[in-house]
């Protein structure tokens, strides 16, 4: 009897754990504030126009000035 | 516009959209978790149109894949029909790699962002805008000829009645032909769903009656024949790396020019007998820099091309009178329009023998 205890224990402890570990973990979304709230960090940059003016750049892009004419 | 204006966006709105909802990592990649620019930059792909709409828009993107736009088939189509390689690691496919392919563009560069052609740059925070802006995607590419045209920018010729009268943008006639259709068309011309005037002004076609000269010669000219003006005319497009190994191009200076010649694509969708030639920017010597005698059929096609010239007007000089046309050289393709070197290959749409006067 006791045998069949701690079986049906064991059961009940090892399902949820294994249900727990087969699950997907959630993807983080985002930034998370000190209020707890959870902000995509693309939206929060993309969004502030002061800090694209400081850090945005992007690769300068080579045009030879022998080139001439239309196109 | 300023590096940040290419990536700013004015609110957080789009994300309540369909698209927006999906997420950013979704499409792009990189890490929305992470707040440090390079680290949550790591892995981004700023344009994923190519794997990210094809996903949900499957009914447009299989025409799209061979869509003149996204293959760049036209170019391939003449370069091989003039006898050139295009297979990979080929001198004429590095010159196409170098020069050629910056002009394909994609999903994102139609309906999200400016062309990369023209250094990108969102057009209107990360809205997904189903036309285009005939300013900032369609002319931002096709605005030497066509866009100068439709507009009026060149000097001495004005613009399209379409863009004056009715302020018609460029999607207002070319509609699903922009993504192509079921067939695989060599050309912009040979794409069945391709727009002619007829799709708008069926009644021309229909009632004659009070239109002698549309009684006349309807078939036989292409419409631009009789109400299109002066357009743009390239020469000499030569293409090479300069000395600090960036890709370059020359050219002669263009040249306004209006010259009637002979259709080489008639087919009952384009039966006209006499149609408007453009002059192409290709020449013979055009990838000489990459290796000699690239394209060795250069001549299996001619260099002044089926054109549709976009200043479409009522009343044009040739049109005036019968005599306007009738008898004037001028407006007709002839020898002596000809570079000596270019005679060969434009042999079939010369007009030696212009109409008569009346």
């Amino acid at each position: 009897m006791k045998r069949i205890a701690l079986v049906i224990i064991g059961v009940l402890i090892t399902i949820p754990l294994a249900i727990a570990g087969c699950a997907d973990i959630e993807p983080a979304v985002g930034i998370i504030l000190e209020d707890g709230t959870v902000v995509s960090s693309c939206v929060s940059c993309h969004t502030d126009k002061d800090l694209l003016k400081e850090v945005a750049s992007e690769p300068e892009e080579k045009v030879s000035e022998a080139t001439s004419g239309e196109g | 516009m300023e590096v940040w204006q290419k990536v700013f966006l004015k609110d957080a709105d789009f994300m309540e959209s369909t698209h927006g909802m999906v997420g950013c990592v979704i499409c792009h990649g990189g890490d929305s978790s992470n707040a440090d620019k390079d680290s949550s930059h790591e892995g981004m792909v700023a344009d994923p149109s190519d794997i990210s709409c094809y996903t949900c828009h499957q009914d447009i993107a299989h025409v799209n894949d061979i869509s003149l736009h996204t293959s760049l088939g036209g170019f391939v189509s003449v370069l091989e029909a003039r006898g050139g390689n295009l297979e990979e690691g080929s001198p004429l496919a590095t010159a196409f790699e170098n020069h050629c392919q910056a002009c394909h563009t994609s999903c994102g560069q139609c309906h999200v962002s400016r062309p990369d052609e023209v250094e990108g740059g969102l057009l209107s925070s990360h809205d997904f805008r189903p036309t285009p802006s005939m300013q900032y995607n369609c002319v931002a590419c096709h605005g030497s000829r066509v866009g100068a045209e439709y507009l009026g920018d060149n000097e001495g010729t004005p613009a399209d009645v379409h863009w004056v009268q009715e302020t018609m943008i460029c999607t207002d006639c070319h509609t699903d032909e922009l993504h192509g259709s079921e067939e695989s068309a060599a050309t912009r011309y040979l794409n069945p769903i391709a727009v002619k005037c007829a799709d708008c002004h069926e009644d021309i076609w229909a009632n004659t009656e009070d239109n002698p000269q549309h009684e006349e010669h309807l078939g036989d000219l292409s419409c631009q024949v009789c109400h299109s003006v002066a357009y743009k005319n390239c020469y000499g497009c030569h293409v090479a790396i300069d000395d600090e190994g960036i890709p370059c191009r020359t050219s002669e200076p263009s040249v306004m020019q209006f010259e009637i010649g002979y259709n080489l694509l008639r087919s009952s969708e384009r039966p006209y007998k006499y149609v408007v030639l453009r002059h192409v920017p290709t020449c013979m010597g055009t990838c000489d820099y990459y290796g000699d005698n690239l394209l060795p059929n250069f001549n299996a096609l001619p260099t002044w091309k089926y054109a549709t010239p976009h200043n479409i007007q009522l009343h044009t000089p040739q049109n005036e009178s019968c005599n306007a046309c009738h008898g004037n050289r001028d407006i007709f393709l002839t020898g002596e329009d000809i570079r000596p070197e270019e005679t060969e290959p434009n042999k079939d749409v010369i007009v030696d023998d212009s109409p008569d006067p009346q």
